[in-house]
């Protein structure tokens, strides 16, 4: 059952925004309500109204502007996973949009509301981090731009201001030379752990970049900077023989938390396992593209 | 026995246009006119002493009609143990036990309002591990255990929080283990789950304030015993009380007992007449209706090195939950043939059912067969194992076949098990593992094949009562009480009906269930159906064949004998030319309204209770069920996930009375067991709280868990079954965790003890086993 | 009533126009009105389950301009200006649709509670992929839940009404 609330529909960011700033921690934004609906009929959290961007035209596009995918908050999960420009740029990113909960909420949920939640076994956010996403918050008074690193505080908790939304998702195209993957274990509902490897070499087959991240083990994804340490400036051969002591470091960064997804120590093992299976689909990526 | 016509045919269901459509109206969907809401506050203490109670709030707040407590129902129910009150009275022993119920105009109001609730308690220790509840010193959690009301069977036991103990005394144990070669002891446990049927519990009660009569509408599986039980515990005369059947959106035990019906009536008293509807949400469905019994089972076996079973000792806890509910009887029928299918000369089981401070465990789906095969069919590898002999072979070496004295007294016909081990083996290749671990795609997989096997018994004796009447119109009404619970009960009893009238299926329809107009019958529960009411509604039909007969021999001039059914039609046997539709002899003679009938009565005559002190009967079930299923499964090293390539499940039905309906059946039971094999477990903390009451946690298993799965449908008569039907309902996951078990044990050479299989503990087996190599 | 946050006399009511199985309605709604609970206790459709209430099962699925919706955790305003389909406008002046019958056909049912939701989960994948394959199919059904039939009949009933569904002449 939800308790009554009322609703706003404001049609342009500025206006949401204001609202905000005026009714504060007593409103929220409402995009897809996948989460926060949820939330709400389980009696977790109340709000006297709930502010509807859904009529905010503009904000559900998928473009390619000078190499950098930008992404309308309010894009829904669904419609990424079948968007085209997305498929060719960020195949990663699609076929993570494909798995996430079922069609469902994927059809209801939006990318942007996903974010803003911060639910800890998202998937998304892990993926962005490594992706170099920025993300657009914008209010009445101004706009600026979040790198997906620092977006999330703790679980549930965002370092948008009060009246700030979230607007577009920047995610710059993959160069050639990369690879991207996203994979996730669970065996509930929601992941138990998920993890992001972006790999960048050079033409001598030396990293020349790496990002790693880890999600859903704990209460926020996080970027993982001395497994990326480890990897950078190896050969994929020597990377490889690395990964176990980079899986390591990751698992123990993950901050991971023993609940009904599993103990500590077991979601620590497992973002070794899945940084290890990125790194060797990246690998293979690479060989059946070659 | 005449050529069968539809009997034995893959016939579609004729339930079907009304669930394909949404027209059908379920318990949880019905509407009654009038109706109140009603709201129910739950425990939040796994045990405690109420000291107060505050309804003041609610009872002021607008729309509200009646406020109760365990006060204003001084009542208490059970099955066999009269132990649970219908609204917590001066304790509570489980967190989800219903302490207050309200009733109001909306259900948004009646919400509110129980939230204005307050309870008071003063806690108390609280037992959370059947096998601790029972150590002596323990402190009872029902103090006035010894002056329940019981029924005659119960037997108790000199330690605390029993509220069944079941014994088996055949040879003599000790004896046996001198003379095997091999003696293995192992511990065995299985986690609380639950039924999770899609649609959740509800109940509508209504009391006429001039008569005081009774009526509740509830979608129960066994609508006698509820009215039995409701009217015992209320102190009415049967008559006082009315049970209407609606729908049911799938049970597997769930639906049995008593969860939201006490609660119901208790309100209805005080509704001023009005219809009250209590419904459970998901969350309370999980934490306060009937979960299925977590269990500990220790399992001893000696064996000679030839394979041949000398003795086996089991000593089984049943964690009861908070109330004894079916506890009692699932220890007896569980604990009975927990030792598995097997000739053993020696044999001593103990079964305990033993209270505990949480939700209360009840029939689910298979009645204890699945916690004694997880323990049983396990050890048989191990056994087999530390005899370098195939575990399929050391079965067939043991299992029972026609003839066999059953180690509880009883001589078995009709064992079809030999024919579903085979099947079911070479359904997955069994023995052919090299083509198959070949296929293997990295280096940390490993696969493996397992099996396991089981019979099962079904309640008894047992009765079903039923009527078939004929209209003039030529169409048939089957008066059963069997409920349709999805299982399909109402398609193989009109294709019984319409067998023995040689009517088209289409004239058959089965009348609504309401205790007022349908004849009496058990229960829905225990696979029984098919066997008992199919042979009620077999012997009704032939009671008004003849009836017709008699009817029909003056208006064809022949004498009753030399008439013949067909096509709706009664015939000369020698001319068929000369026929009369048989509506048109309804008509006839009691005219256009008239209608024929003709009653039955059925139950297994020579089924005898167990004895008390040795378990043992001569004809302990009406019939048995056996089966066997097999697996092959893949398991990730790294991770501990397992996953099931495929697996077969051969069941000896005695006769498919629709082949389409027992694959539905098998399938459906084979998709349950490896939810319970991988996934399910409903967590309940060190505080006593359920943790997972919800989809999003406690996992069900999805099409994507799932293997090819092989349903083989094997027939081994029953003499005494309807066309020599036994039953097929329940074994369907009995088997199911033991052969996965077994699989994951041949694929990575660990045993692993607890269920579930997650992932999880499938790799700490792993590391554990690796660590002691290294 | 529902003791919410806000306050009584700021009770708020949308109006709403949107399309039920075919036929143009016009209503009133408030914010937190569940779409599932319009729909059943309003117009009286209860075809439309509720069982998880988490978006987990899909018994309350709708379809919303074909695209499955967990009714349950949809506010009733957003079927403004859409087309919302449950169960009971599948079949078309008493004809049965393919997946209704094939459902019937191959046992793809048993309790029929998860069944409404099956089948227009079911419509909603065979509308966007009319020749799936076994893992799309799986893929897109993997959201709804059946305690009953173990699946296996479920995914032959939508293999054959696919095939039903693109056979020349319909």
């Amino acid at each position: 059952m939800l308790r009554r609330f009322r609703l706003e529909e404001p049609e342009t960011v500025k206006d949401a925004s204001a609202l905000l700033a005026r009714y504060g921690e007593a409103s929220r934004i409402y995009a897809g309500g996948t989460e926060l609906l949820l939330a709400m009929k389980e009696g977790l959290i109340q709000y006297e109204r709930l502010i509807n961007v859904k009529k905010i035209p503009g904000l559900d596009r998928v473009e390619l502007e000078n190499g950098v995918v930008r992404i309308g908050a309010l894009t829904t999960h669904r419609s990424l996973e079948n968007d085209p420009l997305l498929r060719q740029q960020l195949p990663a990113f699609g076929q993570m949009e494909r798995n996430i909960a079922n069609v469902r909420v994927r059809e209801m949920g939006t990318l942007g509301g996903n974010l803003c939640f911060a639910e800890p076994h998202a998937d998304p956010g892990t993926l962005l981090m490594v992706l170099g996403a920025k993300l657009m918050a914008e209010k009445t008074s101004s706009k600026r731009e979040i790198a997906a690193e620092q977006f999330f505080v703790d679980a549930y908790e965002t370092c948008l201001e009060p009246d700030e939304l979230l607007t577009e998702i920047r995610i710059p195209s993959t160069p050639r030379r990369a690879g991207v993957a996203y994979l996730k274990f669970g065996y509930l509902e929601r992941p138990s752990v998920g993890l992001g490897l972006f790999l960048a070499w050079n033409g001598a087959d030396t990293i020349t970049e790496a990002r790693v991240a880890v999600g859903c083990a704990g209460p926020k994804p996080r970027r993982v900077e001395e497994s990326e340490g480890l990897l950078k400036g190896k050969t994929s051969k020597e990377a490889s023989a690395l990964l176990g002591r980079a899986g390591e470091i990751a698992g123990r960064a993950a901050d991971a938390i023993s609940d009904l997804h599993g103990a500590a120590d077991y979601k620590q093992h497992i973002v070794g396992v899945l940084l290890k299976r990125a790194f060797q689909q990246i690998l293979q990526d690479r060989s059946s593209k070659a | 026995m005449a050529e069968l016509t539809i009997v034995g045919k893959p016939i579609t269901r004729v339930d079907a246009q009304e669930k394909v459509t949404g027209e059908a109206v379920y318990g949880y969907d019905l509407v009654l006119p009038d109706m109140l809401y009603g709201k129910t506050v739950f425990s939040t203490r796994p045990h405690a002493k109420i000291k107060r109670i505050d309804t003041g709030k609610a009872r002021e707040f607008p729309g509200v009609v009646a406020v109760i407590t365990g006060k204003d129902a001084p009542w208490t129910h059970g099955e066999s143990i009269k132990d649970k009150p219908f609204l917590a009275h001066d304790k509570v022993r489980y967190i989800g036990e219903p302490v207050a119920a309200v009733a109001a105009e909306d259900e948004d109001t009646a919400q509110a309002a129980a939230a204005l609730i307050e309870v008071e308690y003063e806690d108390l220790p609280a037992y959370l591990s059947p096998e601790e509840a029972c150590k002596p010193g323990a402190l009872p959690i029902h103090e006035d255990f010894a002056g329940y009301r019981k029924s005659d069977f119960i037997v108790t036991a000199p330690l605390p929080n029993v509220c069944e103990h079941f014994k088996l005394r055949t040879g003599d144990v000790e004896r046996g283990f001198r003379e095997s070669d091999l003696v293995l002891e192992e511990r065995y446990t299985l986690p609380t789950i639950q039924h999770a049927a899609m649609e959740p519990h509800s109940a509508h009660a209504q009391v006429d304030p001039a008569s005081g009569r009774v009526t509740i509408w509830v979608a129960n599986d066994a609508p006698f015993r509820a009215l039995h039980e409701i009217a015992e515990a209320l102190g009415l005369p049967l008559e006082k009380i009315r049970l209407i059947n609606p729908l049911q959106g799938g049970g597997f035990g769930s639906k049995g007992g008593l969860k939201v019906e006490p609660i119901a009536s208790a309100l209805a008293y005080h509704t001023g007449g009005r219809p009250v509807r209590v419904k459970f949400n998901r969350q309370e469905t999980f934490i306060s209706t009937l979960t299925r019994h977590e269990a500990i089972l220790y399992i001893k076996s000696g064996v000679k090195k030839s394979g041949s079973l000398c003795a086996r000792q089991m000593t089984i806890y049943w964690g009861a939950g908070a109330y004894a509910e079916k506890s009692p009887t699932v220890c007896i029928r569980g604990s009975l043939p927990a030792p598995g299918p097997y000739r053993i000369p020696h044999v001593k089981v103990d079964g305990y059912a033993v209270y505990t401070n949480k939700p209360v465990s009840g029939a689910f789906r298979g009645y204890g067969i699945p916690q004694g095969a997880w323990a049983c069919e396990q050890h048989m590898d191990e056994l087999a194992k530390r005899l370098g002999m195939d575990p399929l072979e050391l079965r067939l070496k043991n299992v029972f076949v026609d003839g066999d004295l059953a180690y509880w007294g009883e001589k078995l016909h009709s064992v079809g098990l030999k024919e579903t081990l085979i099947k079911a083996a070479e359904a997955i290749e069994w023995g052919k593992d090299d083509i198959s671990k070949s296929k293997i795609r990295s280096p940390n997989l490993k696969r493996g094949k397992g099996l396991a096997c089981i019979s099962k018994p079904t309640r008894t004796p047992t009765l079903s009562k039923a009527a078939v009447l004929i209209d003039a119109s030529g169409g048939v009404t089957v008066l059963a009480g069997t409920v349709e619970i999805g299982q399909g009960c109402s398609t193989i009893l009109s294709q019984v009906a319409a067998e023995e009238l040689k009517v088209p299926l289409e004239k058959v329809r089965m009348a609504p269930l309401d205790t007022d107009v349908i004849p009496f019958d058990a229960s829905t529960t225990s696979s029984r159906s098919t066997y008992h009411m199919g042979n009620a509604v077999r012997l009704a039909a032939i009671d008004v064949r003849e009836k017709l007969a008699e009817m029909a021999s003056p208006m064809l001039e022949a004498g009753k004998d030399d008439l013949s059914f067909a096509d709706g039609k009664i015939h000369l046997k020698e001319q068929p030319q000369m026929a009369l539709p048989i509506g048109e002899v309804v008509r006839r003679r009691l005219g256009a309204s008239g209608f024929l009938r003709g009653d039955s009565s059925y139950t297994f005559e020579i089924g005898k209770d167990l004895d008390l002190e040795t378990g043992h009967s001569e004809h302990a079930s009406a019939f048995y069920m056996y089966a066997t299923q097999a697996a092959e499964a893949e398991v990730d090293e790294e991770t501990g996930r397992v996953r099931l390539l495929r697996m077969s499940a051969a069941h000896d039905v005695g006769k498919a009375i629709n082949p389409l309906n027992c694959e539905g059946q098998i399938e459906g039971g084979l998709a349950m067991g490896i939810g319970s094999a991988l996934h399910e477990h409903l967590v309940v903390d060190e505080t006593g709280k359920v943790r997972n009451p919800s989809f999003l946690d406690y996992h069900l298993a999805t099409s994507l868990d799932l293997p090819k799965m092989i349903p083989i449908i094997v027939e081994c008569p029953e003499p005494e079954g309807p066309y020599g039907a036994k039953g097929l309902g329940e074994p369907g996951l009995a088997p199911t965790p033991a052969a996965i078990g077994n699989a994951v044990a041949n694929a990575l050479g660990i045993r692993i003890y607890d269920l579930p299989l997650s992932p999880e503990r499938v790799y700490w087996a792993i590391r554990r086993m690796k660590k002691k190599v290294a | 009533m529902a003791e919410g946050t806000a306050k009584a006399e700021d009770r708020q009511f949308i109006p709403i126009s949107f399309t039920l199985n075919g036929t143009t309605q016009q209503t009133q709604v408030e914010p937190h009105e569940l779409l599932i609970d319009v729909i059943r206790n309003r117009f009286g459709l209860t075809g439309t389950k509720r069982s998880c209430d988490v978006q987990v099962c899909g018994a309350c699925t709708v379809l919303v301009d074909g695209r499955p919706m967990s009714s349950c955790t949809t506010l009733a305003f957003e079927a403004r200006g859409h087309e919302v389909l449950t169960i009971e406008g599948l079949a078309k002046n008493g004809k049965l649709h393919p997946l209704q019958a094939a459902f019937i056909e191959h046992g793809g049912f048993q309790c029929g509670f998860c069944t409404p939701g099956m089948i227009l989960a079911a419509k909603a994948l065979l509308d966007q992929n009319p020749e799936p394959n076994r893992e799309e199919i799986i893929h897109f059904m993997e959201g709804n839940i059946c305690r009953c039939t173990g699946y296996k009949k479920i995914l032959e009933s939508i293999v054959a009404a696919a095939k039903i569904l693109r056979s020349p002449g319909r």
